[in-house]
């Protein structure tokens, strides 16, 4: 009689999985239909011999009764809250602005204050940490490049279908000739996104590359909407030739963000002549 | 009382303040069993003392009871509460954003603590992400979901599952975000259901 017994005993692994995950993981734990769980453990008794199997019942009914107490303060805390079950939250949040969300916040947030000084352990730690610290021009004999770092670079950067050679210079002003185009088209400034992503993720690469290189020498402004996050390319003519200070941003390129781009060579590019 | 006895008490006040206000720890805000070694036995009437004395600045003390004391008796729980100041009435957006807020990051919060609150406090990761999704560029909802965790408005489990950390519990009013939640949406509707009427 093996397999009834299996059959039972996998029953009941069951019933305590799924009140583990109503517990771990939130979910709604009126979804537990604990009236038949519980019919359930009683009609499986008769076949419970052994101490273990009866320790497995005794913990898929400990399961049960955390639902029970978990349904419990699952009414207790949406009568308080006048709640606003998870669909009813996903519809609101759908409704409203980032402007609107954020003054909700603002209404229900009392942030906490306090000084932030330097400590006796904290100077302690930093006293002894400069005391181990070598001197500057030590650390400077000592740090050498890596071997053939800058061929390695330029390795790199072929891979990308750039060349970095005097067609470099002709292929900056191609892109550049190519964000003027398109931004025109599109009010004066371009989404950085919609320029830079090409039909594979190398020429994406590609492409950036190069945008960075006109950020860098004056040919185009990045543009950031910290309401919205978006990026924008504006070109910048007038300025054109002369290299930017200031910070530097890093973009990054995920394969996952640019999303169902080929990752092989070929399909069309603006570094590539059209036609 | 006597003079002596208002001196006492008034030395008391100003080291709770030095306590609660100083940094000491990572978390903001002292236990309050060390509030009771460092004051005394009575040192919840100072922390109320302290408290009216804040009040006059637009400060407060607020107990964040830790999780899971409900059965411990009113001393046990006072004993392993967190004690801290926070801002007396709300803060405007100028100032929120002065002090490095970003608008968009405000209201992802906002989500994020709503819908875990009508989680019973924990969602999978994936999940929130999918809802932030719809509001943040995809590339920033990991970037603002991790932010969220080192500041401590959330906590994430080895099976990441997001829940409502603990400065969540001591900052943010839920019940107070769930009615403006209903309120807003409620003002968003109406503007919309009025049109149809005239239509």
């Amino acid at each position: 009689m093996r397999k009834p017994h299996r059959e039972a005993a996998e029953k009941v692994q069951r019933i305590i999985h799924l009140c583990r995950e109503v517990e771990a993981k939130g979910f709604n734990p009126f979804e537990v239909d604990v009236k038949a769980e519980l019919e359930t453990l009683r009609s499986l008794l008769p076949f419970w011999v052994k101490p273990s199997q009866l320790r497995l019942d005794g913990e898929a009914l400990s399961g049960l009764s955390r639902v029970v107490e978990l349904q419990e303060e699952w009414v207790r805390v949406r009568s308080r809250l006048r709640i606003l079950d998870p669909e009813t939250v996903k519809a609101i949040i759908g409704e409203l602005s980032i402007p609107k969300l954020a003054e909700a916040f603002l209404r229900a947030w009392t942030p906490t204050v306090r000084i932030e000084m330097i400590t006796r352990e904290r100077l302690r730690e930093a006293a002894s940490y400069w005391a181990r610290l070598k001197p500057r021009s030590n650390q400077l004999e000592e740090w050498k490049p890596p071997e053939g770092g800058e061929a390695r670079e330029a390795a790199d950067v072929k891979s990308l279908g750039i060349s970095l050679g005097e067609d470099f210079e002709e292929e900056l002003q191609r892109v550049f000739r190519s964000l003027l185009e398109e931004a025109e088209k599109a009010g004066g400034e371009i989404s950085y996104w919609d320029f830079v992503k090409e039909e594979t993720f190398r020429e994406t690469v590609a492409t950036a590359y190069m945008v960075s290189f006109l950020a860098t020498y004056g040919y185009v402004k990045l543009v950031f909407n910290p309401l919205t996050g978006e990026m924008k390319l504006k070109p910048t003519p007038e300025t054109a030739g002369k290299p930017k200070s200031g910070s530097s941003v890093a973009i990054p390129l995920d394969k996952s963000l640019l999303g169902g781009l080929r990752v092989e060579r070929g399909g069309k590019s603006r570094l590539r002549p059209q036609g | 009382m006597s003079e002596e006895e208002k001196a006492a008490y008034a030395r008391r006040v100003k080291r709770a303040a030095q306590l609660l206000l100083v940094q000491r720890h990572r978390t903001p805000g002292v236990k309050g069993w060390e509030l009771r070694k460092a004051l005394g036995k009575n040192y919840m009437k100072i922390v109320k003392l302290l408290d009216s004395e804040l009040e006059r600045i637009g400060l407060q003390v607020k107990i964040v009871p830790e999780e899971e004391t409900e059965s411990l008796d009113e001393e046990a729980r006072l004993d392993r509460a967190r004690f801290v100041v926070t801002v007396r009435g709300r803060l405007p957006a100028s100032d929120a954003q002065a002090s490095g807020w970003r608008i968009d990051d405000l209201a992802a919060l906002a989500a994020t603590l709503a819908y875990l609150a009508s989680r019973q406090g924990k969602a999978p990761r994936g999940e929130v992400e999918r809802l932030l999704s719809s509001k943040l560029p995809s590339w920033r909802v990991g970037i603002v979901l991790d932010r969220f965790v080192r500041l401590g408005y959330l906590k994430e489990d080895e099976n990441e599952v997001l829940s409502i950390g603990w400065r969540s519990r001591v900052e943010v009013d839920l019940e107070e975000l769930a009615e403006t939640l209903l309120t807003l949406s409620e003002e968003v509707e109406k503007p919309s259901a009025d049109q149809g009427d005239h239509g």
